[in-house]
């Protein structure tokens, strides 16, 4: 079963202050680790699915009793510190790595660390 | 000589088995050779960074497929079922050339004391460390005949840790990388000898292969111009060239026959695909067939690996309480360290410089082990092992470390002398049996507690050599919990020794008590030294083929 296109947005944005964009580099969402991800949870990682939309759906609660709206419409600031106090959650460091993972394979990445792949 | 289909039957087509079959081939023989997996590409191997025999987050590039699980079972007694690229499987490969087409292929020949670790140490409390029965001068010459059939770079002048070699390698060494000559530089200062890595990978063109191209995926993925010499484009290709070897793909051995001490034949199911089973499941779903078949021959030889081999005489009905035991492989030490400017040259494979310094005569603790620096590590596995601990995990901070420390990091790392325990085993699995119906390995126990003695020695070297050569934070804790170290370098559960009460084979590689069945992989180690061992199983099954040769 896919993520619900519900948390898509959510998932995004969170992924994208996991690796964040910065001077001109790719993020989460632009070098398409988010996109990489979000296939996986329809693939080997299928059978964290439920625990994904689980946990996406605490980050949109817990973004509207602080500030009123889902995640995805925080600012950059405010995802930032809503995230913080996930820090000790196993689930998201799980989420962290699975982020990282993706993100570490893209050309994006490669080149951000000057990685060239020769022969 | 009878009416055996074959003359030999040779069980899995990796480091061993590929060795045994072009010498039998060679001397005359009509053999067959059956391997579980297929024949793999380039192409078909890849280069997921995520799925590979080097990091196996989601899967592997070069089986075995899921049709293959074991049975893990923990130190209170509990059990689970492990997939072969999750934790606890202690996975090795299943395709033409076995673990060789994907390996690092550091070519080392073992230390003479690594044969002698029980008189040179005595034997510790609740371990099995025994002598080999042979020792390193009757390996010398077929470490020298495979160095040069395989194809290894490398100096022997500068092999001083032991005797002369009668030849030199075939081939000179890589050329010497940035972090290489910081390493070189770093020991030199510590007064440690140094010596470059001997590698199976042609550093100039040999046998008509090309030259490595110094790509950075290299231990963990095939080839992408076939310069790494394994024993799928070397031994095998010379075995089928001479027309007396017929290999069989997709065959999953079920067991061995016996009657009367002697080896009859063995009986597999053949995918009628010639693919490994997952393969060909995938790509012809309906049409896969598979057949149970019976060959006969005079000879069998078993070079599964250390888990499949003692699994098959087990299965067989060998009864020997040894079949099994004494699982080994390599505890490892590593040492990351933080230089202030790019050590980074893209240069690959990245394997250059070593010392055996510190392999044997240390005080206080049972062998040691060799050091090297190491493979290029690919970004993705570099982000899950090798950043610092006090580095964030999430956020702008973890990606700009990333970019600005990369290019800055060089590792040393090494095996040690494993010492071995006789609780640590492979056995049948009383419950769970694979899709053929055949019990799978249980696996159980760990390496004696003095191996992480060893390791936290050795890992302290690491350190000083990371440190010596600049950098500036040094970071990796050393092993303290035993666990199985059997994975890559599997070996010792058919320990071999003249005495059929402690071993299962003799020095000859013959099984006890059966006239004609033997063992051709680091299953026979009754060690397994403190370097990487596949070089010692392609010598050792040398020696093993042409004996069997010689009294045929």
């Amino acid at each position: 079963m896919p993520l619900s296109s519900l948390h898509i947005a959510t998932l995004n944005a969170a992924a994208d202050r996991i690796v964040p964009p910065d001077d001109g580099t790719p993020g989460a969402i632009e070098s398409g680790a988010a996109a990489q991800l979000i296939a996986m949870l329809d693939g080997d990682l299928a059978h964290l699915c439920a625990d994904y939309d689980a946990f996406l759906a605490q980050l949109d609660a817990e973004a509207q009793v602080q500030h009123g709206p889902r995640f995805a419409d925080l600012s950059a600031d405010q995802q930032d510190a809503l995230l913080q106090s996930f820090q000790t959650m196993a689930f998201f460091r799980l989420f962290v790595e699975h982020v990282h993972e993706q993100f570490w394979t893209t050309p994006a990445s490669l080149a951000l660390v000057g990685f060239e792949v020769r022969g | 000589m009878s009416n055996a289909n074959y003359d030999a039957i040779i069980i899995g087509a990796g480091a061993g088995g590929g060795v045994a079959a072009d010498v039998l081939t060679a001397a005359g023989k009509r053999v067959l050779l059956l391997e579980r997996g297929g024949w793999q590409s380039f192409a078909q191997t890849g280069r997921d960074p995520l799925r590979n025999q080097r990091l196996s987050q989601y899967g592997h590039n070069a089986g075995p497929s899921d049709d293959h699980p074991r049975v893990v079972q923990n130190a209170d007694g509990s059990t689970r079922v492990a997939l072969p690229w999750q934790d606890g499987y202690q996975a090795n490969v299943a395709t033409v050339g076995g673990g060789t087409l994907v390996y690092g292929g550091q070519a080392w020949r073992f230390h003479p004391l690594d044969f002698k670790m029980a008189s040179t140490y005595g034997v510790p409390t609740g371990s099995s460390l025994a002598d080999w029965p042979i020792n390193y001068d009757d390996l010398a010459p077929h470490y020298e005949a495979v160095e040069h059939a395989l194809g290894v770079c490398g100096d022997a002048s500068a092999m001083k840790h032991l005797p002369p070699y009668a030849r030199d390698y075939p081939m000179p060494p890589q050329v010497l990388t940035r972090p290489g000559a910081l390493h070189r530089r770093g020991a030199a200062a510590l007064g440690w000898p140094t010596l470059p890595v001997p590698l199976a990978i042609n550093s100039a063109p040999y046998q008509g292969r090309p030259a490595c191209a110094r790509c950075q995926y290299c231990v963990g993925f095939a080839c992408p111009v076939d310069a790494k010499n394994g024993s799928q484009n070397t031994f095998i290709a010379r075995a089928i060239a001479t027309g007396r070897c017929d290999l069989i793909t997709g065959a999953m051995v079920e067991r061995i026959h016996l009657r009367d001490g002697h080896a009859t034949g063995v009986s597999f199911y053949r995918n009628l695909a010639g693919l490994s089973e997952s393969s060909a499941r995938a790509e012809s779903a309906a049409e896969t067939r598979e057949v149970y078949e019976t060959v006969e021959a005079d000879v069998v030889i078993a070079a599964g690996g250390a888990v499949e081999t003692a699994r098959l005489l087990l299965l067989s009905g060998l009864t020997n309480d040894h079949i099994g035991r004494h699982l080994q492989g390599h505890v490892y030490v590593s040492a990351t360290g933080l230089f202030e400017v790019e050590v980074y040259d893209g240069l690959g494979p990245g394997v250059t410089t070593a010392t055996a310094r510190w392999s044997h005569g240390n005080d206080g603790v049972i062998g040691g082990g060799m050091l090297a620096d190491d493979f290029i590590i690919l970004p993705a596995i570099f982000w899950k092992r090798e950043v610092p601990p006090d580095v964030p995990r999430a956020g702008l901070a973890a990606k700009l470390w990333m970019r600005d420390n990369y290019r800055r990091c060089a590792e040393i790392k090494g095996p040690i002398q494993d010492i071995p325990s006789p609780d640590a085993r492979a056995t049948l699995d009383p419950n769970v049996k694979d899709r053929w119906g055949i019990p799978v390995a249980r696996l159980s126990g760990a390496t004696h507690p003095e191996s992480i003695r060893t390791a936290q020695f050795l890992h302290a070297k690491a350190v000083e050599w990371v440190k010596a050569s600049g950098a500036v934070k040094v970071w990796h804790e050393p092993p303290s919990v035993p666990g199985l170290s059997g994975g890559q370098h599997q070996a010792g559960t058919c320990r071999m020794g003249d005495d059929p009460a402690t071993s299962v084979v003799d020095r000859h590689c013959k099984v006890h008590g059966v006239d004609n069945l033997f063992v051709a992989d680091g299953s026979v180690h009754v060690t397994n030294g403190g370097f990487n061992p596949f070089l010692t199983i392609m010598a050792n099954a040398h020696r093993t083929a042409q004996g069997i040769a010689r009294a045929w």
